[in-house]
């Protein structure tokens, strides 16, 4: 059997073979690409059940006095989330192919290579170090992905850059602590200490807890942070976006599971409200607080990829809120939302990235009546937004209902009030962008150059929506392989193939299928036993018969988009007026003007503030001495 | 069928307010089957997909609410099921008037989704109140919590939660004073305004459906449901009457002053209603 370290260095050594021989040959690297992580999704199954797997190597290393041997350990969360990585990334792959362009950059496939070396050092490593040097990768790989070495993105894939170094630093100071406190950088003995030490003096364990926590949420996009998200979605290669979303956004997810949850759930003894540690508590509502305001942001959005990016982060809210409960429900309800979000937040970003292929355009305003080119693309697109808005009979209304159920059951009415509110609006700005890029008026424009995108773009489209129906008929097919990781978060339920268990109920989603299907059969027999209908263009309607050139109706004048909920965004104005984005700009202003006045002092020789460090330089190294 | 009558017997009241004597009762019906004997235009498959997704969503909605105690399936009316399958059959609407390509559709819908937001709240807020005292999120069991008497009836127990769900409600009918969605003289019908022929007839149908499953809920949640299927449709027709009553006195907000209205009054309601319970 093929080692998980043998698995990061290959894609290390692909990623090198890729940048240095194939630069010219594109087709051939994201062949090599899809390769590679159909190889992986193959190693990964084989590994599917034997956790605890353990492989070392022979190079130990000394890290302060801490003697380091780095090793990897196969743990079902881990499992879980590098399986998804590489899955995700191989259905990615046919999608990239597809999408050459001239305009495609060349330099996606050996950094993405790098991302999933990375990424399987995060979810395998046994010890803290390891762990950082893959944050830090995942960090800059994906960095240069989204910037794609152009100067007019630098701004924004700056601004992703910014928050992810944050994040690393403030990993780094955190494992620093952990390291000084146990003598050890081993994941799982710290966790078991820090359990301990949480159980005995909360008030030590709070600071690294706190920073580790920041560090994870900045890369899920949590309020305040969220503003990379659509600057990074927005920028960045539209057949990176899938994986920005569905999974870039999860690895703070993962490192929240890997160290967070377990230790304020188990061990935390400091006050508590409502029945749970202030701690969790406090992160349950900052997750609501994200998706209730990702949700308000995204009502005024024009940019469809945005628009989504809003999305991502309202769903990352909810998965954050739901693994904070700590109660088994909560975390299985979180990491099922993670999964499926996922699927189908990486499906709807493809019909968009399909969207962009054909017209060249994100601007929602200025599209409309794409559905009658594209019917392929619509159809995923329409089942990825049903999934997204957590509307039955698809994945996301079985991992949102377990959601609301946890809620339910821990008795956080108010959070679960605000949760409806969030995933009513996510159905308002889903269907806006389901109405602005897909139905109404076609363009003139795109009727004469849009068609479908090619059949190697839709493979992945046709097994999005399978797996997204299938997850949401039968979501034992992922619960029942989830029971390993669920029993180390001490839930032990043996799962149904169909039927999910709640607090305060239990839904069968096979049944509420064949309902569903039954209701549709009846009403398309009534449709169709009734009279017969023919089909007529639809300019024809406005001019009472006349000619629509003559009174100058065209397509495009009848297309309703701009300003679709203007009367809510009014409503919301006081909160968008007091944003975030200002306090950063104003932020980043001042540190811009301090950076000015340091500079000075070395570029600007006449300058007296040049002796003046020097002379403290100096009193400083002498009273050193001293 | 019941809804049908509903909105034929709703138009009669209509007429007696406003001192006209109105249709015969059975003039939905003839509607409808005129409608659906009708040739049609239509525009592109998606109305069609449109249309019937949207019938489909709104039956099988139906199906999953208890009627006097009764259900198809043992699935005990779970609450959240409905919600969510009932806004399927609203997005299948949407599709389906947006397809159309008349700009005036997607404004209604733009309006009826704004006007969602608002009455949702208030809503969950309703059914997490009677979640929290039966610990079950079944209607069947918020029912049957009810049983003995008038006094025993959760319009008795929680007049104030009531009041709250009558003005969602009849925000979710969309009846006047939360007519936006449709407004007539503004938009032109909003969302039907394309539509002629069998797809207008589905659309009745559709509104007859929900009708017929908004008013089972209310008399699941506070009239004790119902002991047989005549005093559940009596005590259905009682919640439609009062929700065509004030329709037929009242005008129209614009949208935002609505949404404002229902997020003021039913939640500060239902707020106090909740203090007033978990206090006690």
């Amino acid at each position: 059997m093929i080692s998980i370290g043998a698995m990061i260095i290959l894609a290390v050594v692909l990623a090198l073979i890729t940048r240095v021989f194939l630069m010219k040959h594109k087709l051939l690297s994201w062949v090599l690409f899809s390769a590679y992580t159909a190889f992986s999704v193959f190693v990964l199954l084989k590994l599917y059940g034997n956790w605890n797997y353990f492989e070392t190597m022979n190079l130990s290393y000394l890290v302060g006095r801490i003697n380091m041997r780095p090793g990897f350990l196969n743990k079902p969360l881990g499992w879980f989330f590098s399986f998804f990585v590489m899955a995700m990334s191989f259905l990615n792959s046919f999608f990239s192919m597809g999408f050459s362009k001239s305009s495609h950059s060349r330099n996606i496939v050996p950094h993405w290579l790098m991302i999933l070396a990375a990424s399987l050092t995060v979810f395998f490593t046994k010890d803290w170090l390891l762990f950082i040097i893959g944050w830090e990768t995942l960090g800059w790989a994906s960095f240069f992905i989204i910037m794609g070495g152009k100067q007019k993105k630098y701004k924004d894939s700056m601004s992703y850059y910014f928050f992810s170094l944050v994040s690393g630093m403030l990993l780094i100071a955190a494992v620093w602590m952990i390291g000084i406190k146990f003598r050890t950088l081993n994941i799982h003995t710290t966790t078991r200490s820090m359990i301990i030490l949480a159980k005995n003096t909360p008030w030590q364990a709070f600071p690294t807890l706190l920073m580790l926590t920041l560090s994870f949420l900045i890369k899920s996009g949590a309020y305040p942070f969220h503003i990379w998200a659509p600057r990074a979605h927005k920028s960045a290669p539209a057949d990176f976006s899938p994986f920005i979303s569905g999974i870039m956004i999860k690895f703070g997810i993962f490192g929240l599971l890997l160290y967070v949850i377990p230790i304020v759930s188990k061990g935390y003894a400091g006050y508590s409200i409502f029945g749970m540690p202030v701690f969790a508590w406090v992160f349950s509502w900052l997750g609501i607080i994200t998706s209730a305001i990702a949700t308000v942001l995204a009502f005024s959005e024009n940019d469809a990829k945005r628009l989504m990016a809003y999305s991502s982060v309202a769903n990352a809210g909810y998965i954050i809120t739901a693994i904070f409960l700590g109660t088994a429900l909560g975390i299985k309800g979180g990491l099922l939302h993670a999964f499926n979000h996922m699927i189908f937040k990486a499906v709807i970003f493809m019909t968009i990235a399909a969207v962009v292929y054909r017209t060249g355009e994100t601007d929602m305003n200025k599209m409309g009546g794409l559905a009658y080119k594209m019917p392929i693309t619509f159809m995923t697109f329409l089942l990825g937004i049903i999934a997204a808005a957590g509307i039955a009979p698809m994945n996301g209304f079985v991992s949102k209902w377990m959601i609301y159920q946890a809620l339910l059951g821990q008795k956080h009415y108010f959070m679960t009030v605000a949760m409806f509110f969030a995933s009513t609006g996510a159905f308002l700005y889903l269907y806006r962008a389901l109405h602005a890029i897909f139905l109404g008026q076609i363009r003139e424009v795109h009727e004469r150059e849009v068609k479908e995108v090619p059949f190697l773009m839709q493979i992945p489209m046709w097994i999005g929506m399978i797996l997204m129906f299938g997850l949401g008929v039968f979501p034992g097919y992922l619960l029942r392989p989830m029971m390993p990781l669920m029993k180390t978060f001490g839930s032990s339920i043996s799962e149904s193939l169909n039927v999910v268990q709640g607090s305060v109920g239990s839904l069968n989603t096979l049944f509420s299928t064949v309902i569903f299907i039954l209701g549709v059969v009846i009403a398309a027999a009534i449709f169709f036993l009734s009279a017969k209908t023919h089909k007529t263009p639809m300019m024809d309607n406005y001019t009472s018969g006349e000619d629509p050139e003559e009174w100058n109706v065209t397509p495009n004048k009848y297309q309703f988009s701009y300003g679709f909920y203007e009367p809510i965004t009014k409503m919301f104005s006081w909160a968008l007026k007091r944003s975030v984005d200002k306090a950063y700009f104003k932020a980043s202003y001042i540190l811009k003007i301090i950076g000015r006045e340091i500079n000075m002092i070395f570029t600007d020789h006449n300058n007296w503030g040049y002796a003046a460090l020097l002379g403290l330089l100096a009193m400083i190294i002498g009273g050193l001495f001293l | 069928m019941v809804g049908l009558l509903f909105i034929g017997l709703g138009r009669i009241i209509t007429a007696r307010v406003q001192r006209r004597i109105g249709p015969p009762f059975y003039q939905q019906f003839i509607d409808v089957i005129k409608l659906l004997a009708r040739e049609s235009i239509w525009h592109h498959w998606i109305m069609t997909l449109g249309s019937i997704m949207a019938l489909g969503g709104l039956i099988a909605t139906m199906v999953h609410v208890p009627v006097a105690g009764w259900l198809p399936y043992d699935s005990g009316g779970p609450i959240f099921l409905i919600l969510y399958l009932a806004t399927i059959g609203y997005l299948g609407m949407a599709m389906g008037v947006s397809a159309s390509g008349n700009p005036n559709a997607p404004l209604g819908i733009g309006r009826a989704l704004s006007l969602m937001l608002g009455y949702e709240i208030p809503f969950a807020a309703i059914l997490i109140l009677f979640i929290s005292l039966t610990g079950s999120s079944s209607l069947t069991e918020i029912a049957a919590m009810q049983t003995g008497g008038f006094l025993s009836w959760n319009i008795v127990k929680f007049p104030l939660a009531f009041i709250a769900a009558e003005i969602t409600v009849q925000a979710m009918m969309a009846e006047k004073p939360f007519d936006q969605m449709i407004a007539p003289s503004e938009i032109a019908s909003g969302p039907l305004v394309e539509l002629g022929g069998k797809f207008l007839g589905l659309g009745m149908i559709q509104m007859a459906v929900a009708i017929y499953f908004e008013t089972a809920i209310m008399v699941n949640l506070f009239f004790g449901g119902g002991a047989n299927i005549f005093t559940f449709t009596l005590k259905q027709f009682g919640v439609y009457t009062i929700a065509i009553l004030i329709n037929s006195v009242m005008p129209r907000y614009k949208i935002e002053n609505a949404v404002r209205y229902i997020w003021t009054v039913p939640l500060a309601l239902i707020i106090i209603q909740m203090l007033i319970v978990f206090l006690r």
